[in-house]
């Protein structure tokens, strides 16, 4: 098994496995290049599953259109009537946009809270992220209370924000406090989930009835509300974050094999988390704000993404945020399909989709 | 060469608790293997997290007119690699991955290319006996099968200072070797010092240049195997009545007999 104690050990040369014949050092290595090629194709595979749900989301709605129409009203040709092409640039693909966005951004603040929480059940939703952000939401929509000196149109995302942060900041002191991958955690984050519920509870049964109106629309998660703002808002968190997550994709990928290792690695341990919980409270706030509360979809996305490709981050996060898009991209289409002529809210399909899925993944977890 | 690790007045310990006091040592040498046993308890691990720069110490750690303890993080990692006790669980990577991440995340690796990368990989796992292993899962692996790769990881960084805590504690006899001959291979090519904390006495005296005995009360024995590991050392540290004897290979072997009475 082991070889005699006088062959040099391999990692005294630069190169080890250059010394033999091209033959022997391709075959070596190929198991691994395959795996690698595969996870590409999945990954490119998923982005095509995205462009396709995507398309269909756009053609689907009240007023049928086909691809021909959705062509003509891009390039402004001949052959579409005025009022598609309104509906398509002012209601269509916006929506269509947001779903797919709003996907990408809680699917990767997920991915990253699943890791540097070193825990599967982490997401925006089940740690109770999404329920402050909708109790920051809930101040500035019924009681318009918020930052003074804002835009009243800025009240409820930066309320959202300031809440779902502070709930994340409050996640990583306690992850600080009693280690990583603590079932305290998830317990503290189910505290926090009833927590602000209540308290969501209690602002809404001080609301006037325009405002609680509202606010229950708000809450069910929905997309039919959003516009271009919104969506360039959103493009430019996820053009932010993601970048930035996948800058330290070895450093995320390093933590995986436990605190101790990582910082022996030289990975700064503290910093990552720290600013990769900036990235999830930003994403995860930006997405509550907009589009209100979308369950699981943070949760679901990553477990997918590892089922597909593993944890090494360099495939599992792009995986992830394309998983999360393509699922809300899907779950926009569906919720034009599953009652014709009813468009549900968007939150109300992922949490009937999601919460079978969760069953799934925590039997399976159990046998596997 | 010439260079050593010297480890001197160093106090480590938990908010509530100091577990080592002043603890100084005799300069380990560079291309040796120093053995660090001792009782449960006893603060093997908690010097060796120290060493790396995982719990706050005082003192000094001096390599190369440096002190260790001083130094920044990444500077650290540069030099010092620490293996825990145990590899965590529920990690969906395979072994080559996760020996690949631990070259990738160092600045060195870095610049590699991912071919020169994945061959080092592969050749550690090869030196280790488990290269046929590379495509595994890391949560399909035996407990040992898990601590060799857990091992590769710290070795493919080729550091200066490798601490290894319990390497060898899930290991058949084999593999127990294997992995002491690999650490062996390292530091006399590398140049490198090794810290390996052992339960095996026997694979101490077979395989350290040096032995730490650790226990609660502090360094209760230091110096070269034969010379530090006697019976009347080892029934006192350990409670057990214990015998060095000879092996028909000339070797010392110890053997514990019954708990010391009342
Ligand atoms: N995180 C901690 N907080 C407080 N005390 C700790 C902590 N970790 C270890 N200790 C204490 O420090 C002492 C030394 O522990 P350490 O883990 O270094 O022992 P060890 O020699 O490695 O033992 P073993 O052979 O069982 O691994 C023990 O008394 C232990 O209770
Ligand atoms: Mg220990």
């Amino acid at each position: 098994m082991m070889p005699a104690p006088e062959t040099p050990p391999p990692w005294t040369h630069p190169m080890p496995l250059g010394a033999g014949p091209q033959t022997v050092r391709d075959q070596r290595m190929r198991p691994y290049l395959d795996m690698v090629r595969r996870r590409r194709f999945l990954v490119a595979s998923m982005a095509g599953i995205l462009v396709v749900s995507f398309l269909l989301d756009v053609v689907t709605g009240p007023v049928d259109m086909g691809f021909g129409q959705l062509i003509g009203a891009l390039f402004g040709l001949e052959g579409v009537t005025p009022s598609e092409t309104v509906i398509l640039w002012s209601v269509r693909l916006p929506q269509a946009l947001t779903a797919v966005l709003v996907g990408a951004a809680l699917a990767l603040a997920g991915a990253e809270m699943q890791t540097i929480l070193d825990n599967p059940l982490a997401s925006p939703f089940t740690l109770g992220v999404s329920a402050a952000g909708s109790f920051g939401a809930a101040l500035a929509v019924i009681l318009g209370a918020g930052l003074p000196g804002l835009p009243p149109i800025w009240l409820v995302p930066v309320n959202a924000f300031l809440f779902a942060f502070g709930s994340v900041l409050l996640l990583q002191a306690l992850a600080a406090r009693c280690g990583g991958g603590s079932d305290r955690l998830i317990l503290f984050g189910i505290a926090m989930v009833f927590t602000f519920n209540a308290l969501v509870a209690l602002t809404q049964f001080v609301a006037s009835e325009s405002a609680l109106q509202q606010f229950v629309f708000w809450t069910m998660g929905s997309i039919s509300r959003t516009g271009w703002t919104e969506v360039a808002v959103l493009a430019l968190a996820v053009a932010v974050a993601f970048p930035a997550s996948f800058a330290v994709r070895w450093q995320l990928t390093a933590l995986r094999f436990g605190e101790d290792r990582a910082r022996s690695f030289g990975v700064p341990v503290a910093r990552l988390r720290l600013v990769a919980l900036l990235r999830v409270s930003l994403l995860a706030a930006l997405a509550v704000a907009f589009v209100g509360t979308i369950g699981f979809v943070g949760l679901v996305a990553p477990h997918i993404a590892r089922l597909l490709v593993g944890e090494d981050h360099r495939f599992f996060l792009p995986a992830s945020v394309l998983t999360g898009a393509a699922v809300l991209s899907l779950a926009s289409l569906a919720s034009k399909l599953l009652v014709t002529g009813v468009l549900l809210p968007i939150g109300i399909v992922t949490s009937l989709v999601g919460i079978p899925v969760f069953f799934a993944l925590i039997v399976g977890r159990r046998s596997g | 060469m010439g260079k050593a690790l010297e480890i001197s007045r160093l106090c480590v310990g938990y908010p509530r608790r100091q577990v080592i006091d002043d603890l100084s040592l005799p300069a380990l040498a560079c291309g040796t293997i120093t053995a660090v046993v001792g009782p449960n308890a006893a603060g093997k691990t908690t010097l060796l997290r120290a060493l790396a720069g995982l719990l706050p110490a005082g003192g000094e750690a001096r390599y190369d007119g440096g002190n260790i303890l001083k130094l920044k993080p990444a500077q650290r990692a540069r030099l010092v690699t620490y293996m825990p006790q145990a590899l965590p669980q529920g990690v969906a990577l395979t072994v080559i991955e996760a020996v690949m991440t631990a070259l990738r995340v160092s600045s060195a690796g870095r610049d590699a290319s991912g071919r020169t990368i994945q061959a080092c990989a592969g050749a550690v796992l090869d030196r280790l006996g488990i290269g046929h292993l590379e495509m595994s899962a890391i949560d399909e692996l035996s407990g040992g099968q898990r601590q060799l790769v857990s091992l590769a990881q710290a070795i493919v960084r080729r550091p200066a200072i490798l601490l290894l805590d319990e390497p060898t504690s899930a290991l058949d006899p084999a593999h127990q070797i294997g992995v002491m001959a690999a650490v062996k291979d390292h530091v006399a090519s590398d140049g490198a010092v090794a810290m390996v904390v052992l339960h095996d006495l026997n694979l101490a005296l077979r395989w350290a240049d040096t032995v730490v005995l650790l226990t609660e009360g502090g360094v209760r024995a230091v110096g070269r195997a034969e010379d530090a590991l006697t019976s009347a050392v080892l029934s006192d540290a350990y409670g057990v009545v214990a015998r060095v004897e000879q092996s028909s290979l000339g070797r010392p072997y110890v053997l514990f007999d019954r708990i010391v009475g009342p």
